[in-house]
């Protein structure tokens, strides 16, 4: 059973109507009606498919027409009534739609798979929900059960993992799928909790045989998503007493086929240095054309979220007892990202991101931020990645690296543009450091324009560590040190002037900072 | 004459025919309940073999665990004492070389086990597969108190308890959840109302009659009567647990209400408090377990766990009380070996004992010691500028176990009655001010000390 509504009223909902009505099991009853206006953006190809179901008047529907349809898909209409609106200004009379449904048994409506415990799931899954395409297929069904290696010395085996997940289940189906094929993932360690009663996600989460916990929202807003994370934490710290650290998830990340074996090679850096605040997988500037090497790891000043571990002693000692209250409408991840919370302390991301978020829609989202924030970010496929040189992350070490590359990188041509691709030269596999103008510690004014210019992420500073940040450029390794605030400024040459890029003048109101989801 | 010879003979016949029917359905009823309890006390009849049915149960039992691969250990308190009391001879009998069936055929309803729930990884079909080898299976369970205390979280139920009966026996296999606080807990076993209650004589049941907590034990694995089976350890110590193993849950809605009511303090110096309230409260409970004290939350703390299930940020103390029989006086020095100088003591053991130790950041650990009189119970407390005494009295009560401050602690069973008398039936409503010497409801005054003793009952520090 499903329920949707689209707004054809809007432009591509329609669409959004054909590929959900496309993916429904022949047979199904279907009844549509429509609400308000339903005919401004009703395209041809959602009337072809109207049409092909039996409908006469859904291909004629005009401006405030009502009708009302029962039909089965890919059988006979069952009953349709349809009234014009006399005037642009009034709407269709009401109609009224009685019809008889003869009911099919069981034994035909329902596919004949075999009777495991898996099918059972199957079963139970799509007697209740449509849309999911070939989960519910009769004669080739998409497997449900994934048996993806097992992780070697997998040292995350009993780290909980909490998926946080509102009303989307469809992004929840696709994330849980690339979940449980990572390797070393533990199913019986997940845990989804969903923001509300919704039965749908419930639904996803039992045909995977997962556990699911529903949380009674609270608050409005960015504060629901907040006291939403607050239960949920806590919850999987209460259910697992015995776990030092929990996964954090959401429901519109793709999960990299070696998340598990990232965080197992990392995970003793989070329990051996303290000046760490969490172990991420996602590089907020690793985008296609800035990230390269799956093997290596940084140390950042920012917490990125979007897959990430939590510390047990962090989270109960520090950050529970002064979880923003329900009437504070913030969110979560930037309070948690405030000095106050994060004292100085760093976090580990990879170059290239073991997380892809591909959600759209959202509270935080649209299809214009997705396309230009999210949408290239680079994301690993490679199974099996041997991190290189671990423990170089931790807080003496990483400054010992960093001097390292200093010294052997190339100082660019500083009197070419940033900008350009020209402003490295056609290598691979290099090493090159530019400096640019940073008068103070919190003097971000050439890093943003740069960002901008880059195409990277530019809405607030990450990615950096005192002053540095690290990416790739044509293959190459690309470092950029603030001058004076860094220490790393030392290095600079002395006839080299950091480059400084002046921000355009304000016109008519500048874009206010947007959230990260 | 007929006439009333027809009624009376219709009256005696009505009368008679009640009667019969009255005595069936009696009889028919105590027939049942016969059949049923001779039914599970035919094996009383049978020979010390490995015939019985309850070797064979437990038998069956054990094959079905180990080849589902559920980890499960022997709770059985009557099992567990015979083991107990044989123990070096069930040691040193290897597999196979037994003789005589002296362990599990002894004549008994029920073979409780344990089941350690977090270890169990294939829990959707072992159900099915008892039901193949025989065992007719009931599954009790109910909603996971561990969410409970936060906001409004549901889950699926948690299986709390397995009763799976094989012809007269019954294995009754009950599931321990991992709570914070490094400890076990069961539920509490309640038939629903679909349930059929002749199913197992349920009275019998040494587990669930109360939802209990445990330490959580080592286990070994021995041989018994030829079957391997895990066991504790330390038998005797799970065994003593078992009479006081009661557990009550928080009033986390009560809690949450209270919350809507009066907002929470979430300033800096109630964190502060709540976390140094909190870390002198384990370091007190590590140091009191070592010594083999029992000791439970009182007055201000017990009233923060009741009304609130977390520490009163305006409380200036930590706050204990100890039975005076418990008392050791190894415990000055202990307290003192841990950081914790004693402040000040007043009383002595014969009467109103009290000890104050000093924390950190100015929160000082009070513990109450508990006197016993025939129907009341009582504490003393000393006003150090007079000498003057003052009584608490109490209601009885018993102590069970809770979670407070992710720890395993002891509070009274009887809850509200101890709070009522230490705070009246105003406790709901939080009070900043308070007086012990005037205060609480249940205080009287007890006298004065005199003169000469106020060296040893008056001790400041």
């Amino acid at each position: 059973m499903a329920k949707r509504v689209f707004d054809t009223y809007s432009p591509h909902e329609d669409e959004a109507m054909v590929l959900f009505l496309n993916m429904v099991a022949p047979g199904r009853v279907l009844i549509c009606t429509v609400k308000d206006e339903g005919s401004f953006h009703l395209k041809d190809t959602a009337k072809a498919l109207l049409r092909s179901l039996g409908s006469q008047a859904g291909p004629a529907l005009g401006w405030r027409d009502t009708w009302a349809f029962v039909g089965r898909k890919g059988g006979p209409v069952l009953g349709e009534k349809h009234s014009r609106s006399p005037a642009l200004s009034s709407w269709g009379d009401p109609v009224l739609l009685k019809t008889d449904v003869p009911l099919s048994s069981a034994e035909e409506a329902e596919c004949h798979w075999a009777d495991t415990e898996l099918n059972r799931r199957r079963r139970r899954f799509c007697s209740k929900v449509e849309g999911y395409g070939s989960v519910c297929s009769c004669k080739d069904p998409t497997p449900i059960e994934f048996s993806p290696d097992p992780l070697p010395d997998n040292k995350v085996l009993n780290v909980p993992v909490a998926v946080i997940a509102g009303n989307r289940p469809n992004y929840l189906y696709r994330m849980l799928r690339s979940l449980l094929s990572a390797q070393g993932v533990s199913p019986q360690m997940i845990t989804v909790f969903i923001d509300g009663y919704y039965e749908e996600p419930m639904d996803v989460v039992a045909l995977f045989g997962l556990r699911g916990i529903q949380h009674t929202p609270i608050s409005i807003k960015n504060a629901r998503v907040s006291q939403h994370y607050k239960a949920s934490l806590t919850a999987t710290f209460n259910l697992f007493p015995e776990a030092r650290f929990a996964v954090v998830l959401e429901e519109d990340l793709d999960i990299a086929v070696d998340f598990f074996s990232f965080l197992s090679q990392s995970i003793h850096l989070l329990e051996e240095d303290d000046s760490l605040y969490c172990i991420s997988a996602w590089n907020d500037q690793g985008y296609e054309h800035t990230a390269e090497d799956p093997a290596l790891l940084y140390r950042v000043e920012t917490m990125p979220g979007l897959g990430w571990v939590l510390r047990k002693s962090l989270y109960k000692e520090e950050l529970e007892p002064k979880w923003p209250t329900p009437e504070k409408l913030w969110d979560w991840d930037m309070w948690m990202r405030m000095p106050e919370q994060r004292r100085g302390r760093e976090c580990i991301i990879p170059d290239v991101s073991r997380s892809y978020h591909f959600g759209i829609v959202g509270l935080n989202m649209n299809g214009y931020f997705h396309e230009a924030y999210f949408k290239k970010h680079k994301f690993n496929t490679v199974p099996g990645v041997q991190l290189r040189n671990v423990n170089s992350l931790k807080k003496e070490a990483y400054e010992v690296e960093i001097h390292r590359l200093l010294s052997e990188a190339e100082v660019l041509d500083h009197s070419k543009n940033p900008c350009e691709d020209s402003f490295l030269p056609d290598t691979e596999g290099h090493t090159y450091v530019a400096f640019i103008r940073m008068e103070k510690d919190d003097d971000f004014t050439t890093w943003t324009q740069l960002a901008k210019c880059l195409h990277i992420w530019d809405l607030d500073v990450r990615g950096n560590h005192r002053g540095l940040w690290r990416l790739f450029r044509k293959k190459n390794h690309f470092l950029v040190v603030g001058v004076p605030a860094s220490p790393y400024s030392v290095k600079k040459p002395p006839s080299i002037t950091p480059i400084f890029l002046e921000p355009p003048p304000k016109e008519e109101g500048a874009p206010g900072a947007a959230e990260q989801t | 004459m007929s006439r009333i010879n027809k009624n009376v003979i219709l009256a005696l016949l009505t009368l008679t025919s009640s009667a019969f029917l009255l005595f069936q359905l009696y009889y028919y009823k105590h027939y049942l309940s016969a059949k049923n309890g001779a039914g599970l006390s035919k094996s009383k009849g049978s020979q010390n073999g490995f015939d019985s049915t309850q070797w064979r149960a437990v038998k069956k039992f054990i094959m079905l665990t180990s080849n589902q691969n559920v980890p499960v250990f022997l709770i059985d308190p009557l099992i567990l004492e015979l083991i107990n009391k044989d123990f070096e001879q069930v040691k040193n009998t290897s597999h196979g070389s037994t003789s005589e069936c002296k362990f599990f055929c002894v004549p008994r309803d029920f073979t409780a086990f344990a089941l350690w729930y977090h270890l169990w990884k294939n829990e959707e079909g072992w159900f099915r597969i008892a039901e193949n080898m025989g065992f007719q299976c009931l599954k009790i369970e109910s909603k996971d108190p561990r969410l409970d205390g936060i906001d409004s979280l549901s889950g699926t139920e948690i299986p709390l308890h397995y009763i799976c009966r094989l012809a007269n026996h019954a294995i009754h296999l009950v599931v321990f959840h991992e709570r914070n606080g490094n400890y076990l807990w069961h539920g509490h076993l309640r038939l629903k109302g679909h349930m059929d209650r002749r199913f197992v004589p349920f009275r019998k049941l040494q587990f669930g009659r109360y939802p209990g907590a445990f330490d959580r034990p080592e286990l070994q694995q021995i041989t018994v009567d030829g079957l391997e089976v895990f066991i504790p350890k330390d038998p005797v110590h799970f065994l003593e647990e078992i009479p006081h193993s009661r557990f009550i849950e928080c009033r986390y809605k009560e809690a949450r209400a209270f919350f809507q009511q009066y907002l929470d303090d979430n300033t800096v110096e109630a964190m502060t408090f709540r976390k140094n309230a909190k870390e002198l409260l384990q370091l007190a409970a590590k140091t009191l377990k070592k010594l083999g004290v029992r000791f439970w939350l009182s007055s201000g703390t017990c009233l923060g766990w009741y009304r609130q299930c977390n520490i009163i940020p305006y409380s200036k103390d930590v706050d204990l009380g100890i039975f005076i029989q418990d008392y050791k006086s190894d415990i000055i020095s202990a307290f003192q070996d841990v950081g914790l100088p004693l402040k000040h003591k007043f009383g002595k053991v014969e009467d109103s004992l009290e000890l104050s130790f000093q924390g950190k950041d100015d929160i000082k650990l009070d513990i109450f010691f508990f006197y016993e009189e025939t129907d009341h119970m009582w504490n003393g407390g000393t006003q150090a500028k007079t000498g003057k005494k003052f009584k608490y009295l109490f209601p009885k009560f018993t102590l069970c176990w809770t979670e407070f401050v992710d720890m395993k602690i002891h509070v009274p069973c009887e809850t509200v009655e101890y709070i009522e008398a230490n705070y009246g039936k105003s406790w709901k409503i939080p009070v900043k001010t308070w007086d012990w010497k005037r205060s609480p409801p249940n205080v009287r005054p007890n006298g004065i000390w005199p003169i000469s003793e106020w060296d040893e009952v008056i001790q400041l520090y």
